[in-house]
């Protein structure tokens, strides 16, 4: 892994240019003459606009017809309104694709990366870093890494322009050619030196903009106007708002000197070049016979030297800038795995990857899906790494957990806050791996499995999930489509919701099963209670009927009664089925066949409710202290 | 009858209309619009204060940079078709350098400021929009309609570079270009001057009447050339803003996506389980990214359109140029210097006319996304509820109406502004001053919007709640504010100090602060951090903030109502989500935490009331029952007898 990256920051930038020219090439193989022609069509305008003057002068100095004057002008004033013209179709061509292709492409390939990378990578510090560079890189249709192509040719152009001003100049005289290239690679040398003391900065730019992205994005919801209402929090934030503006000001302000110094080193060489292409081109016509037109022509050239130089620095500088984003995009999409896992298949899809994919998921034959699941936990532990004043230091969540579930066996895991019954519950269904140990799956080992079958084997309700701004009926049967739903999906589907005690309220529903959800983002969506929401993540993990279902807190946010409903079905509904069961009410788990206690990472107790009472250890305290006010009352 | 007469009216001045349509866009007349971008600049000021004057500074002196070669070279050819003074020549020569190296350097570091400001922009804006919401009274925060406001400005800042941020670079076209337009009819003087009386003399040489009739005629065709390219320029706008007012409907299911749920730590678990990917990046793509391609396809043809049509003119408005003052020069009317000059003059003046005109229409475009900018910093601040105490005629002062201590609902009744039903209905009971009450009942009872109005968070529909016989609101919002202890069910902390967080305020007791996490019992876990108390929550502020455990930041919301020390404590489900040992440790806490204060607990586990001296039962947004615990649960039959049998069964 350290390996890897380290390649990666070398080979950046080249690897990730490949990267997305390659995407582009497969986009349409016509794109890639593109900047060519733009280069061939604006050398040329420059060019016709250099000539111009020096015919009217040269004319005017001949002493020409008025005939002739009009002959010559029209002529290239054509020629050039025609390569003015389809300069500008051309790059605005080049400008549609980029967005259109490399925008949107590559935001379904982050998007992808996204749900692709190991749960485990997606919630560490590092992988978010990732994650929030490659979207910085990405999140804009006119910065950053989708200008890649338009900045690209901006180098070919300016190289182009450089060649023609050159050979102008070189009939001159060489020696000029070779004194502007001298100056260039001093402004170049200079350039070099600042962009390194600006990259110097990245790290405390990405500081202050993480700060600075809390303060102005992090807390635009509603959730957090109660508190701050309540408490005055107002006055805390705007402080810290105005001290965070304040510092990133300061560093931008650093960041930005840098390229103060470089700007004003390259006015100092255009001062040096234009000082002496005035006074040898004024020596030279004075002692040699040259035309007024000449001197424009050649004082053009000059300038057009210096001039494209200069462009040629500032596309250079702005090309690699650009390429950093593309390699920060680069080094997420490698790291996710969204483009090297099954990267051929990802080939063939290039333009809606999510259309065909998701058609391809309907169409899939269905992986072998065992009615039953034994789960085996062989001397897993699992813990996490905090870095602390630079020293790593591992903070074990599971110790050595051995453990067997049985197919159809219904658990239930109870435990004090933070004793790692959500890291278990994790680790089972394969979000998190192991970092000792093995869990096997009827007998196979866990790791053998294709990412996408093992997470088949699980249906879950997750504390505090959220839904998409679909109808309901997608968020319940996801990547069904509705239009192409048969009668038995919906029967299912209907089955589900009934189950989980929505039926009334979804038919209560403007539009029924199909009211969109989230409604902030979906037009004339609707808002579900925290109970009717969470009664629908219970309908979709049973509409999933995987072999083992998990529950982790379903009723939370429950009422007593609809609690007490739930509790009533849990036998139907979990049917045959592998289940682990989380809660915090005792009052659930004696439907399950067996308690895991868990304390500390570790399994303390195991039995049923009747033997951990009877055994008088932590569970039996644990329930007494629950119980206590109901038993007073009920006896 | 009137609108008749009116309609008639309207009829006869319809030549006059028709030309007024013609200035009016977007409804708005040019004044109106320029009205618009005056208050524009003054917010902008308020976002970035001083940023604009590097605007204004950085864009006279690119106006002036290019001006500087051009007079200088002109010179510079008239010399050396003239007398060769050596001394003049080496003058112009140094002139022209040093004057372009000293205002370029003048000018990056105005371009400096201007990128610094340009970086600061984005999340300077974002704050102040976030600042306003913190400023709006809650209900107006909680709708839907403010939230889609808000969204909207955010996007035409963030998405388009819309709004203030097309303001501030506009800003500095409108300037560089005025300023250039004026430098091209300096720099064209010459040629104007002579363009008038040459005339005459062109019809003399080039060939009789017919030569002066040519020449005023190719005079013209030069000005109408100049007109259409100018014409042309910016009518692309329209298009690009039509697809940006598209632009909005899809746009947030995208940002939903990248912004929310893909970053989500929840969400990514549902995503891999119930492999959510295909859905995802199906519905991204046919719901923004397909329909945002379509729009920019429609962009940019409109855009090959009208600049191909305007580059055709300004090029041939060129070549028109070249003749003129090619024939000018053929007569002996201009040096060679005029010829390049006057090229110039005119190509300058056409790209500065374009771009002035270009960008006057997108900042009349623009306007619309000011004008929800404004719409959205306009919105009420009102906290007080003064508004409605002058209506009163009340100033402001707390009048008693009797003696009563603690809090009494009379007639209190409550629908959401976007709701049609009532949630709370005719709310009648009275609490005295020390007392602790439940409040149960099914979801969607009406407890928590029962909550919601003590805490003065939304207005009763109806009827109204006295403290010490004062109706709340009638109380100054600070004072009422700093009686309330209130843990929400959805509290929120912040990425700050564990001390910040308690305090709610930079400045604060240590003493205090332990005092109150010790009550929470988060005390021995915060001695336990390396930095204490100063240890950052989260990781946004610092590499090492500390993450919190569900319980844990229960606990530390309650402290944080602990170290408020309101005489009103209201806790909504404050043990949702801890385990038993957690929950029993709070209730504990609960007695000696509300000592001496009035308590509201909002709960699911019916447990808990036994901890208070009575307990409110809603249903359907009314109040059933009132009463012990222990009477109520005797009242076989009805609610709250149901409620606890539901849950006591699986105790027994």
């Amino acid at each position: 892994m350290e390996n890897k990256k380290e390649k990666c920051a070398d080979m950046e930038l080249f690897s990730a240019a490949k990267y997305l020219l390659r995407g582009f090439y497969g986009s349409s193989r016509i794109n890639v003459f593109l900047p060519l022609f733009i280069c061939v069509s604006a050398t040329l305008v420059s060019l016709l606009a250099m000539y111009l003057p020096k015919i009217v002068l040269d004319a005017v100095e001949r002493g020409v017809t008025v005939r002739e004057l009009f002959g010559k002008v029209f002529i290239i004033g054509a020629l050039f309104a025609a390569m003015s013209i389809a300069a500008m179709l051309l790059r605005n061509e080049l400008e549609l694709i980029s967005q259109n292709f490399l925008y949107t492409e590559l935001t379904a390939r982050w998007e992808r990366g996204m749900l692709r990378m190991e749960y485990g990578d997606f919630v560490s510090e590092h992988g978010k870093l990732l994650a929030e560079k490659a979207r910085n890189a990405i999140s804009s249709p006119n910065w950053g890494a989708v200008k890649f192509l338009s900045l690209l040719t901006e180098v070919l152009e300016a190289l182009a322009g450089l060649l023609v001003c050159g050979g102008i100049v070189g009939m001159l005289h060489p020696a000029i050619v070779l004194f502007l290239l001298v100056l260039f690679a001093v402004q170049l040398w200079f350039s070099a030196r600042t962009q390194r003391g600006k990259q110097q900065l990245k790290k405390e730019r990405a500081a202050v903009e993480k700060r600075l992205g809390y303060l102005a994005w992090g807390m635009r919801g509603r959730k957090e106007g109660k508190d701050i209402r309540l408490y005055s929090f107002d006055v805390l934030l705007r402080n810290i708002a105005e001290q965070t503006v304040k510092a990133k000001r300061k560093v931008e302000g650093r960041a930005e000197r840098f390229q103060l110094y470089n700007m004003l080193f390259a006015a100092f060489l255009l001062l040096l070049r234009d000082g002496t292409a005035y006074f040898y081109l004024i020596w030279r016509f004075m002692n040699s016979g040259m035309t007024l037109g000449d001197f424009t022509l050649y004082f053009a050239a000059i300038t057009g030297v210096g001039g494209g130089l200069l462009q040629l620095a500032q596309a250079l500088s702005n090309f690699f800038e650009t390429g950093r984003y593309v390699g920060d995009f680069y080094e997420f999409i490698q790291y996710s795995g969204g483009g090297e896992k099954d990267g051929k298949k990802k080939e063939g899809n290039e333009k809606f990857p999510g259309l065909k994919e998701g058609a391809k998921s309907n169409q899939k034959v269905q992986p072998f899906v065992p009615d039953k699941v034994s789960l085996c936990f062989e001397n897993v532990s699992f813990s996490y790494f905090v870095e602390q004043d630079g020293v790593k230091q591992e903070i074990p969540v599971i110790k050595n957990l051995n453990l067997t579930i049985l197919a159809g066996e219904s658990i239930a895991i109870v435990g004090v806050n933070g004793a790692g019954k959500s890291t278990f519950v994790k680790l089972l269904c394969g979000l998190l791996k192991p970092s000792e140990g093995r869990i096997l799956v009827n007998g196979a080992d866990s790791r053998e499995f294709d990412r996408e079958d093992y997470f088949g084997l699980f249906s879950a309700v997750f504390q505090k999930s959220g839904f998409l701004p679909v109808s309901i009926a997608e968020n319940i049967m996801l990547n069904v489509r509705r239009k192409k739903t048969e009668n038995a999906d919906v029967e299912a589907m209907w089955e589900c919701i009934r189950s989980a005690g929505l039926e009334e309220k979804v038919k209560s529903l403007p539009h029924g099963v199909d009211t969109c959800l989230v409604k902030r983002i979906a037009q004339d969506g609707t808002e579900l209670s925290g109970g009717q929401e969470q009664k629908l993540l219970l309908a979709r993990a049973l509409y999933k009927d995987a072999p083992v279902l998990i529950l982790d807190e379903p009723t939370a946010a429950l009422d007593a009664v609809a609690e007490h409903r739930i509790y009533q079905d849990y036998r139907r509904m979990t049917k045959g089925k592998t289940t682990v069961f989380i809660s915090h009410r005792l009052a659930s788990t004696r439907f399950c066949d067996r308690i895991l206690l868990f304390s500390d990472g570790v399994v303390l107790e195991s039995g049923t409710h009747e033997e951990l009472l009877a055994r008088g250890g932590q569970y039996a305290k644990m329930f007494e202290v629950q119980s206590q006010y109901y038993r007073e009352e009920g006896e | 009858m009137r609108g008749k007469i009116r309609g008639k009216g309207e009829k006869s001045l319809l030549k006059g209309n028709a030309k007024a349509a013609k200035t009016r866009k977007n409804n708005r007349s040019i004044s109106e619009d320029f009205t618009l971008v005056c208050r524009g600049i003054r917010e902008f000021n308020k976002i970035l204060p001083g940023q604009m004057r590097h605007v204004l500074f950085k864009s006279i002196l690119s106006a002036c940079i290019p001006l500087v070669a051009v007079f200088a070279s002109a010179w510079i050819l008239n010399e050396l078709a003239g007398e060769w003074r050596k001394e003049r020549l080496l003058f112009l020569c140094l002139f022209a350098v040093v004057t372009t190296f000293v205002l370029s350097a003048l000018k990056y570091v105005q371009d400096a400021k201007v990128a610094i400001g340009y970086s600061c922009l984005f999340s300077a804006h974002e704050i102040c929009l976030t600042q306003k919401n913190h400023r709006l009274p809650y209900e107006i925060l909680e709708m839907t309609e403010t939230e889609r406001l808000r969204e909207q400005v955010s996007g035409s800042i963030s998405v388009s570079g819309a709004g203030m941020a097309s303001l501030y670079w506009d800003m500095e076209t409108v300037i560089k270009n005025l300023f250039r337009m004026a430098a091209a009819i300096l720099l064209g003087a010459g040629f104007l001057r002579a363009l008038f009386t040459v005339r005459d003399m062109a019809g003399q040489t080039g060939g009789g009447i017919s030569g002066g009739i040519f020449f005023t005629g190719l005079v013209f065709l030069m000005g109408v050339c100049i007109f259409i390219s100018c014409k042309m320029a910016g009518k692309h706008f329209e298009t690009s803003f039509e697809v940006f007012k598209e632009g909005a409907k899809y746009q947030r299911y995208g940002e939903f996506y990248t912004m929310n749920y893909l970053k989500d730590e929840n969400a990514a678990m549902d995503a891999r389980i119930f492999s959510q990917e295909g859905i995802i990046l199906r519905e991204s793509q046919e719901k923004c990214y397909q329909r945002f391609a379509a729009g920019k396809r429609r962009e940019i043809r409109a855009l090959d359109r009208y600049d191909g049509v305007r580059l055709f003119f300004t090029c041939f408005s060129g070549i028109l140029v070249y003749v003129l003052v090619g024939w000018m020069a053929l007569l002996g009317k201009i040096g060679a210097g005029e010829v390049v000059a006057a090229y110039a003059a005119v190509t300058m003046f056409i790209s500065a006319l374009s771009e002035l005109s270009e960008i006057i229409t997108d900042l009349r475009n623009n306007n619309e996304h000011l004008l929800n900018f404004f719409r959205f910093v306009d919105l009420p601040e009102d906290l007080n509820g003064v508004g409605d105490n002058m209506e009163k005629g009340n100033t402001g002062m707390v009048e008693k109406e009797h003696d009563f201590k603690g809090i009494q609902f009379e007639h209190v009744s409550f629908r959401y502004p976007e709701s049609e039903d009532f949630a709370l209905c005719d709310i009648n009971f009275s609490v005295r001053a020390g007392e602790k009450l439940a409040f149960v009942g099914e979801n969607g009872s009406g407890k928590t919007t029962l909550v919601k109005l003590i805490c003065r968070l939304y207005r009763p529909t109806q009827g109204r709640i006295l403290l010490d016989g004062v109706d709340i609101w009638s109380y100054p919002h600070e004072e009422y504010k700093k009686r309330l202890s209130v843990v929400f069910q959805d509290f929120s902390l912040f990425a700050f100090s564990i001390a910040e967080n308690v305090a709610a305020s930079n400045t604060y007791d240590k003493k205090l602060v332990e005092h109150a996490l010790a009550a929470a019992g988060l005390l021995e876990k915060v001695s336990r951090l390396p930095e204490g108390v100063n240890q950052p929550l989260f990781h946004y502020f610092c590499e090492d903030g500390c993450d919190l455990s569900g319980g844990e930041a229960q606990k530390l919301a309650i402290a944080r109502a602990i170290y408020k020390d309101g005489d009103i404590m209201v806790l909504d489900e404050p043990t949702a989500a801890l385990d038993p040992f957690a929950e029993a440790d709070i209730y504990k806490h609960f007695g000696a935490m509300s000592e001496k204060k009035t308590a509201f607990l909002v709960s699911h586990r019916l447990s808990s009331c036994q901890n208070c001296d009575r307990v409110a039962v809603f249903f359907a947004g009314r109040l059933v029952q009132l009463g012990s615990h222990k009477e109520l649960v005797l009242q076989e039959g009805k609610e709250y007898a149901r409620l606890w049998e539901a849950q006591a069964q699986y105790y027994r």
